[in-house]
């Protein structure tokens, strides 16, 4: 009981302060606890991992409101309504609400979260082959269409992804059961490119670049607006239905949700650029985030298939403790079933994350704000510990960090490149080619 | 049927317990789980164990053949001797004992009521990765009447959702002990010598014809020649007393496994004949 109270603080902590921090993520996140999530058992990595995304959602748009910055795609509506808040004065308020619209997204889901997996689970057709082999096409799909990059250069990342995730040497019979895949005979390659040097490389790293030739602007807190704005309840609850539901698309859903809100509300019900409907809208996205963030972990729960990034890092992290989604429904804990626990935990996080975000979100923001070349600096560290750390494990340090600066370097020489695609067939590639290896022996 | 054997061949000073356990698996997985067990016990006898799991058996292999300068204590298996990249010379002096022998079991949906073979149909059928499960199939659908297809699956895990979801009606994997716990199958014949938690050996069903249907694992230690003999003895009978004591005893039961309790000699004897069947 004492690991999971600890464990669930240790979430919310780290989730608000990477939601805090611009640039960074849930994805950087997981790579920067990755020595932590090694030592814990799977419920308690989950645990972390949904505490930690949920609080991070909760901050997330202190960096959009706050600095003017992008640290998640997710608060772009942030962004866009930054001009109206500061015009009204309105900032102190524009957080708060955020924090109410964040509770309410998460409890609209929450309640029925647990109901909702267990009718799931009790689904046999969704652990078919076809259908994880869907989810991951659909993935695969989206990042084809990625509109960071052009389509040529989505392909070529993908593919170059599924190349990587195929690279190591596979022994499961002799025979033609033996394979060996670009490693040239060497057995520091047998295990393939490691997950960690990948994703720091391409990922924390190109975020942390990319930051870094971003100014921010800071804004003035301790705004009193100029007149009195109720909260936009409607508006709210419109936007947690909307999250839940796109949630449940692959790679984009979680990321267009609060997008999405935002312009149905802008469209629909609150189209004037008064500071009334911009509360509104703001609030209609916070909740679309929070909602979606908690319907994302249904195919994650359900049938073990990541379908956002950070939870392709995260099946990495349980797969190694002999995680399997199958294996949660029979898991108990305090007499409780584990879905339920994962509730309670997001009711605590919740809770905690609104008190912290409706009151001292500002002073920790401008503490953040006047020390941000310092906190870049320090993850920076930590992420190239992490990564000394799991070379260490496996007695490959030194291939570890090899792979970890050549993979900064190219993300730097191209740090105008999102290497999303990548990151997605690196770590979906293997598994979903070996699934279509099924799938032809079972049907052809 | 996969034996694990434990192979330790301790070259420490007199006096030092240091040694590492390099696993070559990843720590999903049996392997992990039970040499995990081995390198607790053997912490409480107070050895000073660096334990990894390196991820893949190559780096593993390569310790062993160049040697290392403490002591090295690992767990091998079949599937990586049946290979060329991992395989390794069994030796007498580096062979300590088998940690567990695991049947492969035939099962179907029969339990469930209903489901019956149709004569001519082609079944397809979740294995694991190996040559030599067609042999196996080919043999016995000849004797059921029906076409028997191997799609294999990467691991015990896959096989299980697989059966669960009705991807597949007919299995031929290590799971059979799980899914007659939870009565979705049943499995009447698997790759055991003789008789075994109710299933019948395939072997002599097969004619004693299909040599695939036995196989096993051996770990071997790769050390330096340093070690006093009386610290290696004792290593030895260390590990031994942990094989043969409760917690692993308790792992390998819950697993559907058993041990072989014959000579040395005849262990490895039985490696290399589980090592042949599985190619």
């Amino acid at each position: 009981m004492t690991l999971w109270i600890i464990v669930i603080l240790l979430g919310i902590f780290c989730g608000l302060l990477i939601g805090l921090l611009p640039g960074a993520g849930h994805p950087m996140l997981m790579i920067l606890t990755f020595p932590l999530l090694t030592v814990l058992p799977p419920h308690l990595v989950l645990i972390f991992y949904i505490v930690s995304v949920q609080a991070s959602e909760f901050s997330g748009s202190v960096s959009a409101l706050g600095f003017g910055l992008l640290g998640e795609i997710t608060s772009q509506p942030g962004l866009i309504e930054r001009p109206t808040v500061i015009a009204h004065q309105a900032i102190d308020v524009a957080f708060k609400y955020t924090a109410i619209s964040s509770v309410i997204g998460c409890c609209l889901v929450m309640i029925p979260f647990p109901y909702l997996l267990e009718w799931f689970h009790a689904q046999p057709f969704m652990m078919r082959t076809e259908v994880v082999s869907l989810f991951s096409v659909l993935v695969f799909a989206s990042v084809i269409f990625w509109k960071e990059n052009r389509l040529v250069e989505n392909v070529l990342l993908l593919s170059i992804g599924i190349i990587m995730s195929r690279v190591g040497f596979q022994s499961n019979g002799g025979g033609s059961t033996e394979t060996h895949f670009l490693t040239f005979g060497q057995s520091f390659l047998a295990d393939g490119f490691p997950t960690i040097a990948v994703l720091g490389g391409f990922l924390a790293m190109h975020a942390w670049f990319e930051f870094q030739s971003k100014a921010a602007e800071p804004v003035k807190f301790d705004q009193k607006p100029t007149h009195d704005l109720s909260f936009p309840w409607a508006s709210s609850l419109r936007g947690s239905l909307i999250g839940s539901v796109v949630g449940l698309i692959p790679m984009v859903g979680s990321i267009m949700s609060s997008t999405l809100a935002h312009q149905i509300e802008k469209k629909f019900f609150h189209a004037k650029s008064d500071i009334k409907s911009c509360l509104a809208r703001l609030s209609a996205a916070e909740s679309a985030n929070n909602s979606s963030f908690i319907t994302v972990l249904i195919p994650l729960m359900v049938i073990g298939v990541a379908i956002i990034p950070s939870q392709m890092i995260l099946i990495n992290y349980l797969e190694i403790k002999n995680w399997t989604a199958e294996s949660m429904n029979q898991w108990r804990f305090f007499g409780l079933n584990f879905y339920v626990l994962i509730s309670i935990s997001l009711a605590i996080a919740a809770a905690v994350s609104y008190f912290f975000c409706y009151t001292i979100v500002a002073p920790l923001a401008k503490f953040c704000q006047t020390r941000i070349n310092l906190l870049n600096s320090v993850t920076f560290v930590v992420m190239l510990a992490a990564v000394i750390y799991a070379g260490s494990e496996v007695r490959n340090t030194i291939f570890f960090i090899v792979c970890f600066v050549a993979f900064s370097l190219i993300s730097y020489r191209f740090r105008k490149t999102s290497f999303l695609p990548l990151i997605a067939g690196f770590l979906l590639g293997d598994q979903t080619i070996d699934n279509l290896q099924i799938l032809q022996s079972l049907y052809f | 049927m996969f034996v694990m054997s434990i192979s330790g061949l301790s070259l420490a000073h007199a006096g030092d317990k240091e040694i590492q356990m390099y696993i070559g698996s990843k720590a999903s997985g049996r392997i992990a789980a039970n040499s995990a067990i081995i390198s607790d016990e053997l912490k409480k006898l107070g050895y000073k164990v660096d334990y990894k799991l390196l991820g893949n058996c190559a780096p593993v292999k390569e310790m062993i053949e160049k040697g290392s300068d403490k002591t090295l204590v690992t767990v091998w298996m079949n599937l990586f001797q049946a290979g060329d990249t991992c395989h390794i010379e069994v030796k007498k002096e580096q062979f300590v004992g088998t940690v567990w022998v695991n049947p492969y079991w035939f099962c179907t949906r029969e339990t469930q009521g209903g489901w019956k073979w149709q004569p001519g149909k082609t079944y397809k059928v979740a294995t694991h990765p190996a040559d030599g499960n067609d042999k196996v199939l080919s043999a016995l659908g000849k004797i059921l009447n029906v076409n028997l297809e191997s799609v294999q699956y990467k691991n015990s895990g896959a096989i299980k959702k697989a059966f669960v979801s009705k991807e597949v009606d007919v299995v031929f994997a290590s799971i059979g002990p799980e899914l007659m716990a939870d009565k979705s199958a049943s499995c009447p014949y698997n790759t055991a010598d003789q008789e075994y938690m109710g299933g019948k050996p395939l072997y002599p069903l097969l004619g004693g014809k299909v040599i695939n249907a036995r196989a096993s694992a051996i770990v071997w230690v790769a050390v330096n020649s340093k070690l006093s003999p009386e610290d290696t003895k004792k290593l030895y009978q260390d590990i031994q007393k942990i094989l043969a004591g409760n917690a692993i005893l308790t792992a390998i039961k819950n697993q559907g496994s058993y041990q072989l309790n014959g000579s040395i000699e005849s262990q490895i004897e039985a490696v290399d004949i589980f090592t042949q069947a599985i190619k």
